[in-house]
């Protein structure tokens, strides 16, 4: 069979792809929702996600599939080990099946089952759908892995609403010359975020402006966490004093909070973090601003078409009865 | 006749307000829970089969202990998924104790993991992390910032600080790339 190389196109050669192929209606708009099973169930719930197995090898492939546990620290998600003991997520979620073979440039299809119990504690939990390559080497095996993660939220009520705060921004020097801006983000909503983030500064040395610049590597935080999120700037940058606005995303969720700010002039030194005000993030709204506005036009032409026939035919009434009592005068008379 | 026109009003107003409400009712019904689902577009998120690393070396048993530094491999990872930009990928790095067929092992502590440079394609930031104690997994590199197909080929080096006074032999270990 020849290879699919649409199925492949991005991928390397002599490599084994996983990819999520059912997202929620609720989050299509979430791109964290095509990479991740993020969900919330209730106790009880049953989901069934589907993902595809993609394999650039010259051969048929057997590859296991399994659920890890994880947790999130420090910023990131992390794995547990092959050999690390399970967690909830690992105890409610099975693979179907449990091995299967990939053909040589070819795909194939599992699914994912998460059976939350009916006494489940409410709260969220992390695992990973995992698909492993045969190990390779001698004396030393190397295994590589490929994984989806699970960021699974279970409650009796509504899905906990996801909320964070930029909380200060700090200015920083590294030993090697580089201008860093660091913003300290907390997650102060009810589930567990990634976040992605911008910089702008503007009001710069001479009315400048630079940016925007990326922060990298993004942060990972659990339900309570904070972590740091860091722009690294080139060593040119003047070293201000700037207004610094940090924009922090994580799927559809974004904030943005600005705070003067002035870069060190010496290497391997750090300003004091300065608390960051919000400011309001300037972005198209997508569907829902035209929406709404339709909606209320509409409304409104609704509202002024009914007064308009009824005043029309109170009119012509008006004149009917006008013209009946001339007509009875008349007759009077 | 001026009683004949406020009961028309009154009615008039009434259907005005019956239909906008019957606008505002129909739409919030449409949200539907969890259950239903759309089907994801786009590439994957893949990694390379491992290549055969072999043997690190031999050393000679010392009383101070020693270093033994091998490679492990080329791996290479891409992303196709389509994701937004700014999306990203972690790829962590675990090891087992190395061990021998007889006697104690070297615990994987004392295995690091050098990332040894980045080959990169594609718009993404890459950041390489070299683990020094690779007990719990550890993240290697780390992708962010991704803007469409990218991918990252490195050639990472495993070290292990041998103790003095370990058993001559074969000492066996796993060491697993994990990309999520």
């Amino acid at each position: 069979m020849a290879p699919e190389s649409s199925a492949a196109e991005g991928q390397a050669p002599d490599s084994l792809g996983i990819r999520l192929v059912d997202a929620p209606v609720e989050r299509r708009d979430d791109p964290r929702a095509s990479r991740s099973i993020i969900d919330h169930l209730q106790p009880g719930a049953e989901i069934e996600r589907r993902i595809e197995l993609i394999s650039t090898m010259d051969e048929s492939v057997d590859v296991p599939l399994y659920v890890g546990a994880a947790t999130i620290e420090d910023g990131a998600f992390v794995p547990a080990g092959r050999q690390e003991e399970g967690n909830l997520v690992t105890s409610w979620t099975s693979v179907a099946p449990p091995r299967v073979a990939v053909p040589a440039g070819g795909r194939a299809t599992a699914t994912v089952r998460i059976v939350v119990p009916r006494d489940a504690p409410n709260g969220e939990q992390y695992g990973v759908v995992w698909a492993e390559l045969p190990a390779g080497g001698g004396a030393v095996r190397v295994v590589n892995r490929v994984g989806i993660r699970v960021y699974l939220s279970v409650g009796t009520g509504e899905e906990p609403a996801s909320d964070f705060e930029i909380d200060s921004l700090q200015a920083s020097r590294r030993r090697s010359g580089d201008a860093v801006v660091s913003a300290r983000i907390t997650n102060t909503g009810g589930r567990a975020l990634d976040f992605r983030g911008e910089l702008v500064l503007m009001d710069g040395p001479g009315g400048t402006t630079a940016g925007p610049f990326t922060a990298e590597p993004g942060s990972t935080l659990g339900v309570g966490q904070s972590s740091d999120i860091s722009v690294v700037l080139d060593p040119e940058i003047p070293a201000g004093p700037w207004l610094a606005r940090m924009t922090a995303r994580s799927g559809t969720l974004e904030k943005a909070a600005e705070a003067t700010i002035a870069f060190p002039e010496a290497a391997g030194q750090a300003s004091d973090p300065v608390e960051a005000t919000d400011v309001p993030v300037y972005q198209d709204r997508g569907v829902l601003v035209p929406l709404a506005i339709g909606l209320l036009v509409l409304a409104l032409a609704l509202v002024f078409l009914v007064w308009f026939l009824a005043k029309r035919r109170r009119d012509e009434e008006d004149e009917e009865e006008a013209a009946t009592e001339t007509t009875t005068m008349g007759v009077a008379e | 006749m001026s009683t004949h026109r406020s009961v028309r009003t009154r009615r008039s107003l009434t259907a005005s307000i019956a239909a906008v409400l019957a606008v505002g009712v129909v739409l919030p019904a449409a949200a539907n829970p969890t259950t239903a689902t759309v089907e994801v577009t786009g590439g994957s998120l893949s990694i390379s089969a491992p290549a055969d690393a072999g043997s690190l070396g031999a050393t000679a048993n010392t009383v101070q202990g020693t270093t033994i530094s091998g490679p492990l491999g080329q791996v290479q990872v891409d992303d196709a998924r389509s994701a937004a930009a700014g999306s990203g990928w972690v790829a962590s790095v675990i090891s087992t104790a190395f061990t021998p067929d007889v006697g104690p092992a070297i615990p994987a502590s004392a295995v690091g993991y050098t990332v040894n440079g980045i080959v990169k394609v594609g718009t993404a930031t890459y950041t390489a992390n070299d683990p020094a104690d690779l007990t719990g997994a550890s993240p290697a590199v780390t992708a962010s910032a991704i803007t469409g197909d990218n991918s990252a080929t490195w050639t990472p080096t495993i070290n292990v600080a041998v103790p003095g006074g370990m058993a001559a032999g074969v000492y066996y270990a796993t060491i697993t790339h994990s990309v999520l």
